[in-house]
């Protein structure tokens, strides 16, 4: 099987490939790294290659499936995990920012050992902003490793933080690879490069070894070819975890059938002052869902979400990284604008961080109510397509966009009160950039989210178009 | 206000804040005092809306 081109081949491809030993486990690792090593430097997609122990790892897996002892579909698959999931193998991990780049840990993540333990190889990990971005970052070039950039057009930003977990999988460096969001930083990426992203409802991933930025709002979740890809993932990664104190028990059904009478919830205007493109591929797909599903316009609770979301963020923030203030190790990140500006989150007031607790006790109730009425709610995930590499892109959309729009809405909701969702690519601008949709259900209804997606990959061939 | 809440940012953190430094950090400071404003919109009585954190609506 040598000179064989594996990108782009899905998990369930690979999985066959190994299970009937057409392909060795270590053959496939050789491939995927030396796709990292020679062409991930042109994303910036890269932080670390775990050659050694990947290739060890490999090297286990051959000899378990040569002893037929087969452990599933990811068994043998090449990973990625971004930049901010501990490690025990010696290899750094960074968290995306310069001052920290020798950083390194005697545990592992969860979702690491979980991966693992299905048979996946770390092969790699992925480059990220700094800090998650949450020093308050306003333009691409804020990581230890460059700016993201995007396969499909290398003037263009792969999006953040998730931004090297993005750019490798859209440009077939490797199968999949592990991001995470506090606030858009699994979909944002995933939109920006075409491929699907999945956010889990908060506290069914376990945490555990994952840099924090804030307990409330953190999640982690893969970037992945498909939905039928990250079917098979969240199969692995899902799971209590008694060393991460936020872990909840979830069901997760692999076999979720759609129910046929789905009532489908799209946000009043939310297609108001968008891209063009967005919103002609966004009526598409509407119009592909209708066929089978009923759709119904919805009104998104009119309370102030995306100022508790901000307000919950800057007071752990400054909380998560006292340490890093302290030492003033923020002083030496790449985005100069965050140096001294994140100080601010100092100035947050008891009060308002209460407060806005509260407010998600709240949402929580409207948005319970909302998904008594409909199952699952659709957006684009963004206004526009990716943003220019040099862009100051909060300022851009600021003046182009109000944050209450129903799209910037439906991402600080799903974030406040953890709400599952996937991001899937639907088509291109006039730029050849991918514009995406997403699906978001209420907690623990992850097997919904993925399975509407799957349908829509089913019978769309978006999902299959890559970067030259 | 924005100029106080400098102050205390300075105070607390015993940084030594360059003075071109000031201009990004008032603004993020106007953020969160604007933030805060929104937030004063919505009136909870005392028995309503306890912070539940999310791992806890289970």
């Amino acid at each position: 099987m040598k000179n064989n081109n594996f990108s782009y081949t899905s998990i369930s491809d690979l999985s066959k490939l190994i299970q009937n030993k057409d392909v060795s486990p270590v053959e496939l690792t050789n491939f995927f790294i030396e796709k990292l090593v020679n062409e991930g430097p042109s994303y910036n997609a890269v932080a670390h290659i775990n050659e050694k122990s990947a290739i060890e790892q490999a090297k286990n897996a051959e000899k378990s499936i040569l002893n037929n002892e087969y452990l599933g579909p990811l068994h043998g698959i090449p990973f990625a995990a971004k930049d901010l999931l501990a490690t025990k193998d010696g290899s750094p991990t960074s968290w995306g920012a310069k001052p920290l780049i020798k950083q390194k840990f005697d545990i592992e993540s969860t979702i690491i050992t979980n991966l693992k333990n299905s048979g996946a190889i770390l092969s790699a990990k992925t480059s990220m902003v700094e800090f998650a971005g949450g020093m308050g970052y306003q333009q691409p070039d804020a990581s230890a490793f460059g700016p993201g950039i995007n396969p499909w057009n290398k003037s263009y930003w792969s999006g953040g933080s998730s931004s090297g977990s993005g750019s490798a999988v859209s440009a077939g460096l490797i199968p999949f690879a592990i991001g995470s969001e506090t606030w858009g930083s699994i979909l944002t990426p995933a939109a920006n490069c075409g491929v699907t992203g999945y956010r889990p409802t908060f506290g069914i991933v376990s945490r555990f070894g994952s840099m924090v930025l804030s307990w409330t709002l953190d999640k982690i979740g893969p970037l992945a070819l498909s939905a039928e890809d990250t079917n098979i993932i969240a199969q692995s990664i899902i799971g209590k975890d008694d060393n991460d104190p936020y872990s909840v028990k979830t069901i997760y059904d692999t076999n979720k059938k759609l129910p046929p009478n789905l009532k489908i919830g799209i946000p009043k205007g939310i297609d108001y002052n968008i891209q063009n493109e967005v919103k002609d591929n966004f009526r598409i797909s509407l119009a592909k869902l209708s066929e089978k599903f009923e759709i119904i316009e919805i009104e998104l609770p009119d309370i102030p979400t995306s100022a508790a979301t901000r307000t919950i963020l800057s007071a752990e923030v400054s909380s998560a990284f006292e340490e890093i203030f302290d030492k003033g190790l923020q002083t030496k990140l790449n985005a100069k604008e965050t140096h001294y500006s994140v100080l601010s989150t100092n100035t947050v007031l008891a009060k308002d961080y209460i407060k806005s607790l509260r407010i998600q006790n709240m949402l929580n109730e409207k948005m319970n109510k909302l998904f008594s009425e409909v199952d699952i709610i659709i957006s684009p995930v963004k206004p526009k397509t990716a943003s220019q590499i040099d862009e100051n892109f909060r300022w851009a959309t600021r003046k182009e966009f109000n944050e209450e729009h129903p799209i910037s809405l439906i991402g600080a909701i799903g974030n406040l009160i953890g709400l599952p969702a996937i991001s899937i690519p639907n088509g291109f601008d006039k730029n050849e950039l991918p514009t995406s949709i997403h699906f978001i259900a209420n907690n623990h209804q992850d097997d919904l989210v993925i399975k509407i997606a799957e349908y829509i990959q089913a019978t769309t061939d978006w999902h299959n178009n890559h970067p030259n | 206000m924005i100029k106080k809440l400098l102050e205390l940012v300075k105070y607390k953190t015993k940084y030594i804040i360059p003075k071109d430094e000031y201009n990004s950090l008032e603004t993020r400071i106007g953020g969160i005092i604007s933030d805060s404003e929104e937030l004063n919109n919505i009136k909870f009585h005392n028995m309503e809306f306890p912070p539940i954190k999310n791992h806890e609506k289970q």
